[in-house]
């Protein structure tokens, strides 16, 4: 379903990606992990068109997407999650869901702006929609509070729920989980995985999380420095000497 | 249309793109520094008319009065840098530029009120008779103008490669957070930048002052000036001069072919132009974006 | 009584007031009113595009203009009915909105301002160039207006259709607010990055808010034409777009009550300083600037921040 052929990202003088290549299968489950500076986070601005890739192509199915607009591509299937939850000003937590929903509230402009039956019932039906997810993700008694007076957990959460709301073929999680705790990471990403699963989604999951990674990836790719240096099933991953360097390096920058 | 007619309407370009020059600079300075676009910097022009008048006034030399002139601008820089730009800059960008032209407007009601829109002259040593040369009418003011801008081009050019000073203004537009490294006081340079941009504007004001007379809204022109920075570039103060003499140019010959509705037309026009196809100028870099 | 309650008879207590007020109050009081009105739609119209979209304009005085002169010139010289000439006047300032709007969608911050600043000038320099057609810096008069033989003074013909525009406005925008259209122009005002990534076309999504608030622009210059009866063009140079600015600057921006409040504020202040009309100017500006230091989300943040206080 995602096919990314010798991506090359280049930034000034600095190569934030290598030579790339990647295959995920439709409705696979895959992880992407790699130590800071990997590069995992300008492979997903790569394929949710937020950044122009140096050389290199990406194809969603049969569709080549590296040179066309982020909302393009969002129009292809392809939803993401955020890093650093980006919230939209004084809305509440169901308004920002609903704005997931964009695409999906098909309604006349005229219609919309006389706020006609046609347009309310389209409305309303996004909204229950958006309240379904809000109940799985446990946020109905937040719903009508203003999204930036949450605590970041919560806000990540909403932030998923908001990249479901969007009904995507292709999700995009960049970190997830950050900001949570151990158990409500867990429980979080449980659901994401029982909604990928339900509904056909392809994933692509970065986490620094292992635990959390391991718990859902199917298959694991791992960036280093640009470069994809290991891929295959998380346990094997997991033994993967170069693998273990690149983390080990890491380890001892982190104490 | 002869020659010298044609020699006529150059020196005149020359000297209504020097005073653009002169304003873009001014807006350029603040807006490499810090990053903000002073729309009050008109009225920054007209105050500076306003203080050659009140010191002509008193008796005053002109000689003295230009380099007073200069000074007082650069003071008001200062102080306004200090006691209104400081607390909002780290404000969303509507808030200052929108701020920027409210303190422009208080400045020019507060000119309005007490001298109303009555018009005044300046009297200069230059308000002589034209000198004649080679077939040519030259205007002395005109020539003075333009002697000036370069006066000003050639000291900002050793100011800024040279002096200190210059290179720390110069490492504050590349970085804040690097300069603080290498030990420069970004917020005194910042101040300083706001004189020294004061400084130019009151400096346009004085040279402007003769040709045009002085009221309320001579800084009108400040639009033209925005133009020529657009033209030229923001990141660029080379860009700024350029981009000055480039649109007093067009507007002066287009004026003298076309009619005086396309020459008021024509500024606007080309900055639509520049927006849309260059909006970095001809000079300028467009800013690095980090995602 | 419960707070929505309070609501509902406040609404209604208002409706009926403004209904009976033509009848009730003198003419300059009613002219104020007709002011104010004219100050909500406009202030609605800017709040959708800068404040909730995050466009910087400083040419939406232009857009008034074009439908001051649209409704002054269709009615004077073509004798068009009040309400079709109304209509005209807000179809050609959309389209004005549409012609800026569509090369500045790209653009943002300082560039969109100079944009918008360029339009206005151009405005400006187009009305003084073509005095046969707008009279010039002299402003052009209205001549008696066609209502089509409705058997009513032209007064209250005046205040009801100046009524219903309003409240029209005011419904338009709250649906906007409630749906897709108003979620995004607040998704790319905040964050233009994950409003492309949900799939907001963000380019379009500009567009059509610049377009919008034309509209209110115009129908507002419309009325202003009608209440008036006479154009002045310093109503739309850039001391008027800086005003303009301060009704939602001041009143709060991105909300519709932020609109309704500093256009009904600050529609009584250069009322207020007739007397002493040469401080207006002063007086707005410096309004401005200290509401921009210490008042960020304007009367109406100040009324949240007193109820979070409670």
């Amino acid at each position: 379903m995602l096919a990314i052929e010798k991506l090359s990202v280049q930034f000034g003088g600095i190569h934030a990606l290598r030579d790339i290549n990647l295959r995920v299968a439709a409705g696979e489950v895959r992880g992407l992990i790699g130590p800071n500076g990997a590069g995992k986070t300008t492979l997903i601005n790569c394929i949710s068109g937020a950044v122009a890739p140096s050389s290199g192509a990406i194809r969603l199915g049969e569709v080549a997407v590296e040179r066309l607009q982020p909302h393009v591509i969002s129009g292809l299937g392809v939803s993401r999650s955020f890093q650093h939850v980006q919230l939209f000003g004084e809305r509440s937590v169901r308004d920002t869901v609903l704005a997931g929903m964009h695409r999906h509230i098909q309604s006349g402009l005229f219609a919309a702006l006389l706020g006609l039956p046609s347009a309310r019932g389209v409305e309303r039906a996004a909204r229950a929609r958006s309240d379904e997810l809000l109940e799985i993700f446990s946020l109905t008694a937040h719903a009508d509070e203003t999204a930036s007076a949450l605590p970041y957990g919560l806000l990540k959460r909403v932030d998923l729920a908001r990249s479901l709301a969007a009904q995507p073929k292709l999700l995009l999680l960049d970190e997830p989980t950050s900001g949570m705790s151990e158990d409500e990471a867990l429980k979080s990403i449980a659901l994401v995985r029982d909604i990928a699963k339900k509904n056909a989604i392809t994933l692509l999951v970065i986490e620094h999380n292992m635990r959390v990674m391991m718990k859902i990836a199917e298959r694991i790719t791992v960036l280093h420095l640009g470069q994809v240096i290991a891929e295959g099933s998380p346990s094997r991953v997991q033994q993967d000497p170069r693998a273990i360097e690149a983390y080990l390096g890491e380890e001892v920058s982190d104490a | 249309m002869t020659g010298s007619v044609l020699l006529q309407l150059l020196i005149s370009s020359l000297s209504v793109g020097s005073i653009y020059a002169i304003v873009a600079l001014a807006l350029v300075i603040p807006f490499k520094a810090s990053g903000i676009l002073n729309f009050g910097q008109g009225e920054i022009v007209t105050v500076g008319a306003y203080t050659a008048l009140v010191l002509v006034g008193f008796g005053v030399s002109y000689w003295l009065v230009l380099p007073l002139t200069v000074l007082v601008g650069w003071l008001a820089g200062m102080a306004i840098e200090r006691s209104l730009i400081r607390p909002i800059m780290a404000a969303p960008e509507f808030t200052i530029v929108i701020a920027t032209f409210a303190i422009g407007l208080i400045l020019k009601s507060a000119i309005r009120l007490y001298w109303q829109d009555n018009p005044f002259a300046l009297e200069t040593p230059l308000n002589t008779e034209p000198l004649h040369f080679a077939g040519v009418v030259l205007n002395p003011l005109y020539l003075w103008v333009v002697f000036c801008t370069l006066v000003l081009i050639a000291f900002l050019a050793y100011f800024f490669k040279h002096n200190r000073l210059g290179k720390s203004m110069r490492a504050v537009s590349q970085s804040h957070d690097a300069s603080r490294l290498m030990g420069i006081g970004v917020e005194r340079v910042l101040m300083i930048s706001w004189g020294m941009s004061a400084a130019i504007g009151a400096l346009g004001g004085i040279l402007l002052a003769p040709i045009v007379g002085i009221n309320p809204e001579m800084g009108h022109l400040v639009l033209k000036a925005l133009v020529a920075a657009v033209i030229g570039g923001f990141s660029s103060l080379p860009g700024a001069f350029v981009g000055g003499i480039l649109l007093g140019l067009v507007e002066t010959y287009s004026g003298a072919f076309f009619g005086s509705t396309l020459k008021n037309i024509i500024p606007f026009v080309l900055l639509v132009i520049f927006l849309l196809i260059r909006p970095y100028g001809l000079f300028g870099k467009p800013p690095v974006v980090r995602i | 009584m419960t707070r929505s309650a309070t609501k509902t008879v406040g609404f209604l207590f208002t409706g009926v007031a403004l209904m009976v007020a033509p009848f009730i109050l003198g003419a300059y009081h009613s002219y104020l009113l007709g002011l104010a009105f004219i100050n909500i739609i406009l202030a609605l119209g800017l709040n959708l595009l800068t404040g909730n979209s995050g466009q910087i304009s400083l040419c939406h005085s232009s857009f008034m203009a074009i439908g001051s002169y649209t409704f002054m010139l269709l009615s004077n010289l073509f004798g068009w009915p009040a309400p079709l000439a109304v209509v005209a006047a807000v179809v050609l300032s959309s389209l004005g909105g549409f012609m800026v709007g569509y090369p500045a969608r790209r653009l943002s911050g300082i560039y969109l301002a100079l944009a918008t600043l360029a339009f206005l000038a151009l405005t400006q320099v187009i009305i003084e160039e073509f005095p046969d057609l707008t009279g010039g810096i002299r402003g052009l008069k209205l001549e008696p207006m066609n209502w089509m033989g409705l058997p009513f003074e032209t007064k209250y013909l005046i205040y009801f259709s100046l009524l219903a525009s309003t409240a029209f406005s005011i419904y338009i925008a709250l649906q906007i607010m409630d749906n897709r259209l108003g979620r995004a122009f607040d998704a790319i005002r905040t964050s233009p990055q994950a409003a492309q990534a949900l799939g907001i076309p963000v380019a379009s999504i500009k567009l059509t808010a610049f377009v919008i608030s034309a509209a209110y622009a115009g129908l507002a210059g419309a009325m202003l034409s009608m209440v008036v009866g006479f154009i002045d063009p310093v109503e739309f140079g850039v001391s008027a777009a800086l005003r303009h600015i301060t009704f939602i600057v001041i009143g709060g921006m991105g909300s519709v009550a932020g609109s309704i409040a500093g256009a009904v504020a600050l529609t009584g202040l250069p009322e207020a300083l007739r007397p002493v009309k040469e401080y207006s100017d002063l007086v707005y500006a410096a309004l401005l600037l200290l509401s921009l230091l210490f008042m960020p989300n304007g009367l109406v943040g100040l009324v949240t921040i007193f109820r979070q206080g409670k």
